[in-house]
């Protein structure tokens, strides 16, 4: 102690009384005690002395002794998990056995996920669970990857080694512990991970932003020693650094959908999406918890296998609390990579119909469903803006005069994806969140919409499109235009017996006859003649050729 | 009618299909019998000098083993897309009558292939217990085998099939990282890293003596990680942070110490797994020269083999080491596989310093 004291206040000198003070003071006084037998000091369990006479090999003395390059090989190229310079040093002790290194085990507090043992990592090609270690962090990487910062920009305080590569003394530094685990930065709103990852909208999103705290109910979604709030956790909210449930992106969580669902339970976040998806609770969801670790974030919509999980319609680097004007993108969904209506994929969506798009915007749906005279089932392609008649989803609708609308809206209005699919008990200013999460309705509908041919007329039968269409025009019979009050009350045909909900591509007013509904059986078919097809001749005037109910209809005009 | 005949002729596709990738994956590896030395890989020393230790084989996996899967087994694998069982981080390595034993601490699992019985074993749990950190294994009495768990502080007896028979130890271990079964008196020895001592449990399981404390003289440790039983009884210890191997008596009187810390031959820098051959030869890995010295019992260094690479004998961080019989196992860490050498007997009227011919 002394010693260093009169050192002055070299950096070494400096290094020697914060070491001292430890963990890594591993002389056998241990931290604070220098009792040392051997004139080695403190520093030699790391910083080998050098002998400059080894040992001649006795069974090989034609060879001279060797002097071992303890941390760097010029010519050997190391593979990917294979520590190199100075991570060697600390990973030859962080071993599990001289010291207890990362493990895959949450710390205590946290729920043991079994994830990791049974699932599909272990077996698959990318076995770390650690931030990667031992590569050459340069600009060419940052712009390859994306979403890095220049290494020649990084914080003084963080550097790379000589061989401008990242390594464990990158975030760490074995000399000084004033900070939890002897990093080298505080890590308080993710400051640490940001200075080298930099994320495009991060700053002002509800994760970065949000003060919310956990409420104290069920198990502490956070692990030990975390900060109070969402804002102060930033990155650790979902990810770790080491021991991450899920290696690759280093998720804190091994099931997918528990990175969101563990906090997006009502116990942090506000509004209660875990329960939307709890099994059992609603009849029609968005399978989320059905195939591990699908999600890739570079997939391509087009080739991707088929899958759904939070981060399909979340970036939850970007998202914020901000509602949405339709067509455009709510907050929620706001940095996330879409479909245009014309299928060309986008980076970021701008409209809400774009993100739904990605999935439903190239795969026909799987289950077997209604059936139509015009048979495609793809989303996108109905809801085409150059179709015949489309709901003004992707634009204003085509048709100017649209009778019977409720009050508020009109022929130029546009409606959101989520107008119409939406949480069955969804009420504005709930807990319960807004959007096509689950529902009681098939296929995640906000309100009731029968299908089925012979439906007596209700006000919940079609409660759906009694939403903006109003009901009266429908059930009471109308002086000029088409017949819906014969149809629909007295033979009860149901809405979806002539028109598709999305749009058609061949006739107006989203006319695209249901030739066999949902279970298979016959509804529309054609007439004696053959045809079935409906013409358009102006304002409330058409014509219908088609068989129904036993009733054929050749050219019938109204 | 058609579809009937098209929809066998496509079940008859997919069958052969699937026969022909189970088959060309057993093409691609196969077993190989345990312990066949490879002619042409590495020696050491280079000739002329004779031979010393000689390069089997590297195992990366059960087929390197000679555990070949059932042609059953491998249709399955190929319809579910089962990936052959990899090494993640092995640290421990171990071997009895065919049985290869690995601790493989990244994968928080033991691994067992058997190759007498054709089984690959991979134990992720041990009663209530999902293993965490299991870094070291023992071959113990009766095909049973012995796991030390370092972050659940345990002991754990396995039998053949990888279930547990019953906790060895657990009270009063801190960091139980290495195990040593010696045969002929049945004594366990379990080094605590933590808490710089060695466990003796006798052949029932009792504790019966606990070797060393901290410090730094003969017989004590600061940090032992590894430990081995010598085929005379004698164990070996590496003492890590003291930078020496320190050899005990079967009683636990200090013999002798090997080694000090330095950059050069004959060196320790970081000290992992040691064994005790026939000859009284003391082998010693070192992760940070990836490299295995051998040392003879007054401690002159007779040999360093090894060289960090990813080619057959080179190592990546190598971590356990086992001796049994006149085979050396090594738990390559870092390249994923364990490494099994030859080691040639001293021809006759050779010594343990001598070459034979002189240069």
């Amino acid at each position: 102690m002394l010693a260093a004291l009169l050192l002055g206040a070299s950096p070494a000198a400096n290094a020697q009384t914060q070491i001292a003070n430890t963990v890594h003071n591993l002389t056998p006084g241990g931290p604070g005690q220098l009792k040392e037998t051997r004139p080695t000091g403190l520093c030699v369990y790391c910083h080998t002395p050098h002998n400059a006479n080894p040992a001649i090999a006795l069974w090989n003395r034609d060879l001279p002794a060797v002097t071992y390059r303890l941390y760097t090989s010029s010519t050997l190229q190391a593979v990917p998990n294979q520590p190199t310079g100075s991570s060697r040093l600390c990973l030859s002790c962080h071993d599990g056995i001289l010291a207890l290194s990362s493990l895959r085990k949450p710390p205590p507090g946290e729920e043991l996920k079994l994830g990791p043992m049974a699932g599909k990592d272990l077996l698959g090609t990318d076995l770390s669970d650690d931030h990667p270690i031992s590569f050459v962090y340069d600009s060419e990487l940052a712009v390859k990857r994306g979403e890095l910062v220049d290494p020649s920009t990084l914080t003084s305080k963080l550097h790379l080694d000589a061989t401008k590569q990242l390594q464990c003394t990158t975030c760490h530094d074995p000399h000084e512990d004033r900070r939890p685990m002897f990093l080298r930065m505080d890590n308080a709103d993710g400051a640490l991970c940001l200075s080298c990852h930099r994320l495009e909208q991060w700053t002002d999103s509800s994760h970065a932003t949000s003060g919310a705290a956990w409420n104290g109910t069920g198990p502490n979604p956070w692990p030990e020693g975390a900060a109070p709030t969402v804002a102060a956790n930033a990155c650790l909210n979902c990810h770790r650094t080491h021991s991450a449930g899920h290696g690759p992106r280093l998720l804190a969580q091994a099931i997918e959908i528990d990175n969101c669902t563990n906090c997006h339970a009502g116990n942090v976040a506000q509004k209660n999406v875990s329960e939307q998806f709890a099994a059992g609770a609603k009849y029609s969801r968005h399978p989320v918890d059905v195939g591990p670790w699908e999600h890739d974030p570079r997939e391509l919509p087009a080739t991707m296998p088929r899958h759904v999980t939070c981060a399909d319609c979340h970036n939850p680097h970007a998202a914020t609390a901000t509602a949405g004007i339709v067509p455009a993108v709510s907050g929620r969904l706001r940095g996330v990579p879409g479909v245009s209506a014309d299928g060309t994929p986008l980076r970021e969506a701008t409209y809400e119909y774009e993100v739904c798009n990605r999935c439903h915007g190239y795969a026909e749906p799987q289950v077997p469903g209604i059936q139509r005279a015009e048979a495609t089932r793809i989303v996108r392609v109905k809801i085409d803006p150059s179709n015949a008649s489309f709901h003004p989803i992707a634009a204003v609708g085509r048709n100017a005069t649209i009778p019977g609308l409720r009050p508020g809206l009109t022929a130029a209005s546009r409606i959101g994806c989520t107008d119409c699919h939406n949480d069955s008990d969804w009420v504005a200013g709930s807990n319960q969140p807004r959007g096509p999460h689950a529902s009681r309705f098939v296929p995640i509908l906000y309100r009731e919409y029968v299908t089925a041919d012979a439906t007596p007329e209700s006000a919940v039968s079609y409660d759906l499109c009694y939403q903006c269409h109003d009901r009266g025009r429908y059930v009471t019979p109308q002086a000029s235009g088409f017949p819906h009050a014969q149809h629909v009350v007295d033979q009860q045909t149901p809405c979806a017996a002539c028109h598709d909900a999305h749009g058609s591509r061949e006739n107006a007013h989203l006319i695209n006859f249901m030739v066999r509904d949902s279970n298979g059986r016959e509804v529309v078919t054609p007439n004696a003649s053959g045809r079935i097809e409906y013409v358009s001749l102006g304002t409330e005037r058409g014509t219908c050729s088609l068989n129904c109910h036993g009733a054929s209809h050749d050219a019938r005009a109204y | 009618m058609q579809r009937r005949k098209s929809l066998r002729l496509i079940a008859a596709g997919l069958l052969v299909s699937v026969l022909l990738a189970a088959a060309s994956q057993a093409a691609e590896r196969p077993g190989v019998a345990p312990g066949t030395a490879v002619a042409t890989g590495p020696v050491w020393p280079m000739p002329p000098q004779p031979a010393r230790v000689r390069f089997v084989q590297s195992v990366g996996g059960a087929a390197d083993w000679g555990v070949a899967r059932s042609v059953w087994g491998r249709i399955v694998d190929v319809v579910t897309g089962r990936h052959a069982l990899q090494f993640v981080r092995p640290t421990g390595v171990a071997e009895q009558d065919g049985v290869l034993y690995i601790a493989d601490a990244g994968a928080q699992s033991v691994i067992v292939f058997d190759a007498p019985r054709h089984k690959e074993i991979r134990v992720t749990r041990a009663g209530n217990d999902v293993l965490v950190s299991p870094v070291a294994v023992a071959p113990g009495p009766q095909q049973t085998v012995y796991v030390a768990d370092s972050y659940l502080k345990k002991v754990l007896l396995l039998d053949r099939d990888g279930n547990l028979l019953r906790v060895v130890a657990s009270a009063g271990l801190e960091r139980p990282s290495s195990l040593a079964f010696d045969v002929r008196s049945g004594r366990l020895y379990v080094g605590d890293s933590k808490a710089h001592v060695v466990h003796v449990f006798d052949a029932h399981g009792t504790a019966v003596a606990v070797l060393g404390r901290l410090g730094a003289g003969p017989g004590e440790f600061n940090t032992p990680t590894h430990l081995a039983v010598a085929p005379n009884g004698d164990l070996a210890v590496t003492d890590a942070l003291n930078y020496r191997v320190q050899v005990f008596s079967a009683d636990g009187q200090f013999k002798y110490q090997i080694g000090e810390i330095g950059d050069g031959s004959g060196n320790f820098a970081a000290p992992k797994g040691v064994g005790i051959d026939q000859e009284g030869q003391v082998f010693v890995a070192d992760a940070m020269f990836d490299a295995v010295q051998i040392f003879d019992p007054s401690g002159r260094l007779l040999l360093g083999f090894g060289g960090q690479g990813q080619q057959a004998g080179q190592f990546w961080m190598p971590n356990g080491l086992y001796i049994e019989g006149d085979r050396l196992f090594v738990a390559d860490a870092y390249n994923r596989r364990i490494q099994v050498f030859l080691l040639e007997p001293r021809a006759a009227g050779q010594s343990a310093l001598s070459q034979g011919a002189q240069p």
